[in-house]
């Protein structure tokens, strides 16, 4: 019986991989041109009336697939069209999520200062403060405080705080604006350790310093 | 091999979308993660233990399985291909090398007429900044040798000119991931001619700015009289960080070409290291796939590989006798704020990692991959995470980053980290003082003229 359901959802699994494969080879020219980072086929699209918010098979818009491959100059091109930025792909993940984590802190201060949504940015719903947070996005994480001030405090679904976060990945810039902003250093995680435990495990010397004192 | 593993992986996944059924995070499968420490020969597969795991979402959502095996099996490693050319580069030239370009200038058909022609050295950077400097120190030289009208400007096979180059933007509609288009006639051509048009302030006829082969100038050159002049580029090891921290392709491109290209990789790393196609498939210098007769090609390494060239990498410039010591972080991106850019500078400035890492990140068509060398209080810690999520169910390019920064950092908290002395020097110049157009040789007319009744 056990190896029925196995074969069942193993065989479910590759039919959905070959469809996923067969979908990829029929993208839109302009989720083409935004995946490859091609400018001028980009252009070419955004001259006829398109719809910009158009996705891929896994729910990637333009925007998305261009911060995603780091095409930064298609990305801002995609942008001044008025784009959804709101959109989330089948992982839940917006376009402020993955400009953050592509190493693209510009783009995603624009995304922010446009209107980003900041409470739930990916699968796990983390907040944009956390993310930025972890990427180390210090001009974001400074206007998603002015945005929306109570995030600094927000714990993850697994229990962190962006001040645990910065404990463990963070310079000595996003440690003390976390701490200017009112971050609580005494919180614990659901293993019982502070953001001072967690830096110290970690050797971050600039963390351990701020938040001991 | 692959069948077996693409089931061993699906099921690993298919276990995973089971546990954690209603959670929308992508999974992120591991191809490979190894480590090697200076001190030893031999790469180990690297997994979180599961107390590790306890203290990190993100681990406890993709748990690792990288067997011995695994470690021994070609996986795409994108861009840290930039990290194997580094190493050639660096073996075969040394740290300090300048690419030298030379300026020929020849007698034209009338008096106060002459030809000018560049041999090339493949100097990767060799765009509008440095061509700026070549022909704004070659006027006053033509001046003194009466030239007012150019006959011609040739250059040969191994003068790639990229005007935008340190914009570190390369440029797809030239097909340059074809190697034989990376320095071709036509792209050198189309730049070069823009340059002299606008910005050299010669006349020169644009039907006369073409190439010529280095073997019919050199034939050409053993009766005509001439002037040499070169200038020379910045040191091999600040274009290798250039190249590394902004992930610059095609720059690596031009380099892996001046160094031999595909055969010669094979036959150096062979030579070197005894790696061989069982450990390694390399086609070009950046890890962008590269077209070879119509076909897509992706530069596959082991892991073990992987690590045992960076060892050498780092090995190779730490005995460099030199003008003085080098190490990883003269020709890679380091860890922590200091770096003015790289691929990783926002996940990685972390205060764990300042002055403790040295590392390249790799992205090309879903393979998402980081490697490089953690200073530990033991040794020098050499490592390789290399993710393929086309491989598996879901691709995911966002969470690998995440993914891999975790491991990484559970492998750093592992160890004593040790800082190494390392002060950043900034970004790169496009000129400096070796680029001063220097009188190399001036072969007079007499001579030549000997010259020519001795080959009679």
């Amino acid at each position: 019986m056990r190896i029925k359901i196995f074969a069942v959802i193993f065989i479910t699994l590759l039919v959905g991989k070959l469809f996923a494969a067969s979908d990829s080879k029929t993208s839109s020219p302009l989720i083409t041109a935004a995946k490859e980072g091609s400018l001028e086929s980009l252009k070419e699209q955004l001259k006829n009336n398109i719809d910009i918010d158009q996705t891929d098979a896994e729910g990637n818009t333009a925007l998305m697939l261009a911060l995603a491959n780091e095409h930064s100059d298609l990305a801002k091109l995609i942008l001044g069209s008025n784009p959804n930025i709101n959109l989330k792909n089948k992982d839940g993940q917006s376009a402020l999520f993955i400009a953050l984590i592509n190493e693209q802190p510009d783009l995603a201060l624009t995304l922010v200062k446009k209107g980003a949504s900041l409470s739930s940015i990916n699968g796990d719903g983390d907040s944009a403060l956390q993310v930025a947070t972890t990427a180390n996005a210090n001009e974001v994480m400074k206007l998603v405080i002015k945005k929306k001030s109570s995030l600094v405090n927000k714990l993850t679904k697994n229990g962190v705080s962006p001040l645990m976060e910065a404990a463990r990945f963070g310079s000595m810039g996003t440690i003390s604006i976390l701490l200017n902003a009112g971050a609580d250093k005494k919180t614990k995680n659901k293993n019982g350790k502070t953001a001072l435990d967690i830096a110290i495990k970690a050797q971050n010397e600039e963390a351990i310093e701020l938040l001991k004192k | 091999m692959i069948p077996f593993r693409l089931m061993k992986n699906a099921s690993l996944t298919l276990t995973m979308s089971l546990m954690v059924s209603s959670f929308a995070f992508a999974k992120v499968t591991m191809n490979a993660m190894c480590f090697m420490s200076e001190k030893e020969t031999a790469a180990h597969p690297f997994n979180p233990t599961s107390g590790e795991i306890s203290e990190d979402p993100t681990l406890k959502n993709n748990p690792t399985n990288v067997s011995p095996e695994d470690i021994q099996q070609k996986y795409r490693i994108a861009s840290l291909s930039k990290v194997l050319t580094t190493h050639w580069a660096v073996a075969q030239l040394n740290p300090e090398y300048r690419f030298t370009t030379r300026i020929y200038i020849t007698p034209g058909s009338n008096q106060n007429s002459c030809n000018i022609h560049i041999e090339g050295d493949m100097d990767p950077y060799m765009g509008r900044e440095m061509l700026d400097r070549i022909f704004s120190q070659l006027k006053p030289n033509l001046e003194q040798a009466k030239c007012t009208n150019i006959e011609s400007i040739s250059y040969d096979e191994f003068f790639p000119v990229f005007l935008d180059v340190m914009t570190h933007q390369t440029v797809h509609k030239l097909g340059w991931e074809n190697p034989a288009l990376y320095f071709n006639s036509s792209k050198t051509k189309e730049d070069f001619s823009a340059f002299i048009k606008i910005k050299s302030g010669l006349k020169v006829n644009p039907e006369k700015i073409g190439l010529l082969s280095k073997t019919s100038f050199e034939e050409y050159l053993k009766t005509t009289p001439h002037k040499i002049f070169h200038v020379k580029s910045l040191p091999l090891f600040v274009m290798a960080k250039d190249i590394n921290k902004y992930s610059f392709n095609y720059a690596a491109n031009v380099l892996f070409e001046k160094l031999g290209g595909k055969t010669g990789y094979s036959n150096f790393i062979y030579q070197r290291l005894g790696l061989a196609s069982k450990d390694l498939e390399i086609y070009n210098g950046s890890g962008y796939p590269a077209y070879i007769n119509q076909q897509k090609k992706y530069n596959i390494v082991t892991c073990a590989a992987l690590v045992t060239i960076i060892k050498d990498l780092d090995q190779t410039l730490d005995n460099y006798k030199g003008s003085r010591h080098f190490q990883l972080a003269d020709v890679m991106a380091t860890g922590g704020t200091n770096e003015t850019y790289s691929t990783f500078k926002g996940l990685y400035s972390g205060g764990t990692f300042n002055n403790t890492l040295v590392a390249k990140t790799g992205s090309a068509e879903r393979a998402i991959t980081f490697g490089g060398m953690l200073s530990t209080a033991d040794s020098d810690l050499f490592f390789a995470v290399l993710t393929s999520p086309d491989t598996y169910e879901k691709p995911d390019l966002t969470n690998s980053r995440l993914y891999i920064r975790s491991l990484v950092q559970t492998l750093a908290e592992r160890n004593k980290l040790r800082k190494f002395e390392y002060k950043q020097a900034g970004d790169m110049q496009s000129t400096d003082e070796y680029s001063k157009m220097e009188l190399e040789v001036e072969v007079a007319e007499e001579v030549k003229a000997k010259a020519t009744e001795v080959l009679k």
